[in-house]
């Protein structure tokens, strides 16, 4: 699992897991291995939601950096 | 005296006639109240070429392009208008009309006149229209923020972003709220966030404000602006009671700046509680697999033959046990036959054995080379003969014989 994947990434993933694990479908190896896929995503989403901070910038420096790309 | 008359030319007399006019203090500066008809908007230099009349009289009238340009509403037939100008000839034509250098509509003001001709137009274009909308991200990484510095908006746009959604980044472009250089700067912002692509959904908005406040977000370069954006917009413009051009075209209308925070993101505490009920989803599935796993393996280790498995060998003795009884019940069968068989063939045989004959009382007779006797030409008067009876013989000479004849 990519720890750098956006939340909404995470959480789609995390849905799509608990879809096929409740849908019963999956063999048992099958359905520990979503468990543990989950469970690390769950723990992604809920640690990303604890510990953001909020940044600010100002759209200035996205046309710096910009500028430093088109040079 | 008499004077030669002077011939004057027909500029001459239209350039004297002009300069009464201009020189006559009543007509440098009138105000004039009356209806518009004749209309017309020249494109090219933007000059307004209009009558005014009332119920008797009508006056032709020019408004040029830098003081039209001023004007937020469009003018049009049968608009009431107060008019500021003054009057002059046309000297080309000698025609006199008024200068018109300021305009309000009579009656209703003329920022509301110029809202509701906006409103109508871009309404028409289809700009309001909601399959225009674009849908705002569940999730989005990057906010813009367009507002000014230094208001209450951006304070309070921040703060409730920090609260509910710190997971996203603010990415914040300051503007003028108001005033001439307003318009242009918002538009201006709106570009750069589409060019660098740096927001997944801007947040366009001021606080509270008079209606003169809020004007820039009624410009039509602004509405265009927030229309073309790829960027989806929520407006935010002063109070819930405001309306705005912008509010209109942008993809969702806030009553506030504060709702508009509130609009754009999600409640992080109430995605932590849906992402704890997915872990206790995936807690249920996994528990609720095992169940169903534990389960069949009851049914197929409860069943008859698991339980006892000595049954199951006894089962399989009683098989081979009526097997060879089946077995030993053929063969005898067998024997049986067999034996039948041979008794008759053996009751045959007997049938056909002299010695049953001679059981029945029957006698053999031999001669005395035991040639058995058993036509009269072997038997002469006087040969030694034997007799043989069932139980013993004896011996016997001829002393008769008799032939018969058939």
């Amino acid at each position: 699992m990519n720890k750098n994947m956006t939340f909404e990434a995470a959480m789609g993933k995390l849905e799509e897991i608990v879809n096929k694990l409740e849908s019963g479908n999956e063999s048992l190896e099958g359905s520990l291995k979503l468990f543990e896929e989950g469970s690390a995503l769950a723990s992604l989403c809920y640690g990303k939601l604890q510990n953001a901070e909020q940044k600010i910038k100002q759209i200035s420096e996205f046309e710096e950096a910009d500028g430093d790309k088109n040079v | 005296m008499a004077h030669a008359p002077v011939m004057l030319s027909v500029t001459q007399l239209n350039t004297y006639i002009k300069s009464q006019f201009d020189g006559d203090e009543n007509l440098i500066n009138v105000f004039l109240s009356g209806e518009i008809s004749n209309f017309t908007n020249h494109y090219k230099s933007g000059h307004f070429y209009l009558s005014l009349k009332d119920d008797k009289s009508v006056i032709r009238a020019v408004m040029f392009a830098q003081n039209a340009r001023r004007l937020r509403f469009m003018p049009q037939d049968g608009m009431k208008v107060i008019v500021r100008g003054r009057v002059s000839v046309y000297e080309a034509t000698g025609q006199y009309q008024l200068y018109i250098e300021e305009m309000q509509p009579d009656g209703l003001g003329a920022l509301n006149l110029a809202f509701e001709q906006l409103k109508t137009k871009l309404e028409a274009e289809g700009l309001f229209a909601a399959d225009r909308k674009k849908p705002l991200p569940k999730f989005p990484e990057r906010i813009g923020v367009i507002t000014s510095p230094t208001g209450a908006a951006v304070h309070d746009i921040t703060t409730i972003l920090a609260r509910r959604y710190p997971l996203a980044q603010v990415v914040f472009c300051p503007v003028l709220v108001q005033g001439a250089g307003a318009a242009p700067q918002i538009v201006d912002a709106l570009e750069r966030f589409n060019r660098l692509k740096c927001a997944d959904v801007i947040i366009l908005g001021r606080g509270g404000g008079s209606l003169e406040d809020l004007w820039p977000f009624n410009e039509e370069s602004v509405a265009r602006a927030v229309a073309a954006s790829r960027i989806p917009i929520i407006s935010a413009v002063g109070h819930e009671t405001d309306f705005t051009i912008c509010d209109f075209v942008a993809d969702l209308r806030a009553p506030t700046p504060s709702a508009a925070a509130e609009l754009a993101v999600p409640d992080s505490v109430e995605l932590m509680d849906a992402v704890q009920y997915s872990a206790v989803l995936l807690k249920q599935g996994v528990s609720t697999k095992l169940d169903d796993l534990r389960q069949r393996l009851g049914t197929v280790t409860a069943s008859y033959s698991f339980r006892r498995p000595q049954d199951l060998i006894e089962l399989q003795r009683i098989r081979a046990d009526r097997l060879s009884a089946r077995l030993s019940a053929g063969l005898s069968q067998k024997l049986t036959g067999v034996r039948a068989e041979l008794c008759s063939a053996s009751g045959k045989l007997n049938a056909l054995s002299p010695l049953a004959t001679l059981s029945r009382g029957y006698s053999i007779v031999y001669k005395e080379n035991h040639q058995p006797i058993s036509k009269i030409a072997q038997a002469q008067i006087g040969d030694q003969i034997s007799v043989l009876l069932q139980d013993g013989s004896f011996g016997c000479v001829i002393n008769s014989r008799e032939e018969t004849h058939e």
